[in-house]
């Protein structure tokens, strides 16, 4: 899998300032463990340009954190 | 297993960490709770819903969801007066998944909510319960203050196919607010009761376009020919979207001759123009073969598409007659 330069240009979008740190639903669900904790901040990040857009990292994430940019011409 | 599963809690641990002063320890503390799924979670999660933290109060409410306990019902009808409009909304699709019979009892009691938005909520949760108590309530719900609500409502017994609420249904269509009326309409137009037709009729004359282009419609939904002349006056109206809808509603009732269609092959908006030459071709006007032609010229592809088709649409009527 390619690694992401720009965590600001990818499919899923976390909130940093709703991600409650500690907390992994997202990187649980994810099919392609394209989400990974980020050790400095300790929030998730798309650390891998992977996605489905299966949605469950949106759907499931108890704080709204999470959102799922699906291409339009996918939704 | 993932590797992050090394750091769960335990029922304990995350029960007695809901009563952290650190905020960010209580979220992470109900996420837990959510994830565990023990039902001796339920009270300490439903007085996580006054906690001070909105975060910590959105998170108990989707782990109440998973929980699915109906005693969580009442509080979070509460829930959707909420200040954080996260937790409202939150609140809002949880109430959604509580469909056992226990659930309704605090969802009807949400109906006198103070707050119109959670009063709003709780019709909507009850949309999906065919359970005889919800529907006196939501028929009284019906006199609600605000519209939104009475939205919700009409909404709701049209969805149940409620029959003894037609008559509620019916003044609800001279309700105040207008989208409550368009609403009334499409809602009785569910119910394919013949005697509706007057009220469909009459809401073809409403001051408000929409419940106008509504009222052509369901006519359309309901196909008698008794609304043909309604129907072809609404061919002068001033909204292009109510002529528009009437002429599709003549084409499903036909029979009613291309006299008063005619005039808008040549109307200046082409959406006009293509669907009376749909309509046209609906009916089998066979002496409007020439006028139809003629719009093999118009400038719009789609008005050109739509009278080649009617043009089709008649040949077949004629043979099919022959």
């Amino acid at each position: 899998m390619a690694q992401v330069s720009m965590k600001f240009d990818v499919p899923v979008i976390v909130d940093e300032s709703k991600c409650i740190k500690g907390c992994h639903l997202c990187i649980d669900v994810c099919p392609l463990d394209a989400l990974a904790i980020n050790p400095e901040t300790g929030k998730a990040f798309m650390a891998r340009d992977e996605c489905w857009y299966c949605t469950p990292c949106e759907v499931d994430c108890p704080a709204d954190a999470v959102i799922v940019r699906i291409p339009y011409l996918l939704r | 297993m993932n590797e992050l599963d090394d750091d769960a809690l335990s029922l304990d641990e995350a029960l007695a960490r809901l009563g952290d002063p650190d905020p960010a320890v209580r979220q992470l503390a109900a996420v837990s709770l959510g994830e565990l799924c023990d039902p001796a979670a339920l009270g300490p999660l439903i007085g996580a819903l006054s906690d001070a933290d909105p975060t910590v109060r959105r998170v108990a409410v989707g782990a109440l969801e998973e929980l699915g306990d109906p005693r969580a019902v009442g509080p979070l009808v509460a829930a959707l007066g909420d200040a954080s409009p996260a937790v409202r909304a939150a609140a809002k699709t949880a109430l959604r998944e509580f469909r056992t019979p226990e659930s309704v009892p605090p969802l009807v009691a949400g109906l006198t909510h103070p707050d119109p938005e959670a009063r709003a909520a709780s019709v909507f949760a009850l949309r999906e319960r065919t359970d005889a108590r919800t529907i006196e309530p939501l028929r009284a719900a019906l006199g609600d203050a605000d519209a939104g609500v009475r939205r919700e409502v009409v909404t709701a017994l049209g969805y149940l196919r409620e029959r003894s609420a037609i008559a509620d249904l019916t003044r609800a269509t001279r309700d105040p607010d207008a989208s409550v009326r368009r609403l009334a309409l499409g809602a009785l137009s569910f119910f394919g009761d013949a005697a509706l037709l007057d009220v469909f009729v009459s809401a073809l004359r409403d001051a408000d376009w929409q419940v106008r282009q509504e009222a052509a419609i369901v006519l359309g939904r309901a196909a008698d020919s008794a609304a043909a002349s309604a129907l072809i006056a609404a061919l002068d109206d001033p909204y292009w979207q109510v002529v528009k809808e009437a002429l599709l509603a003549l084409g499903k009732i036909g029979g009613i001759g291309h006299a008063p269609v005619l005039p808008l092959l040549t109307h200046s908006y082409s959406e006009i123009r293509k669907v009376a030459a749909t309509t046209l071709g609906t009916i089998g006007a066979l002496d409007t073969v020439d006028a139809l032609a003629a719009l093999s010229q118009d400038e719009d592809i789609e008005v050109r598409k739509a009278a080649s088709r009617a043009l089709d649409d008649i040949a077949l009527t004629g043979r099919t007659a022959r």
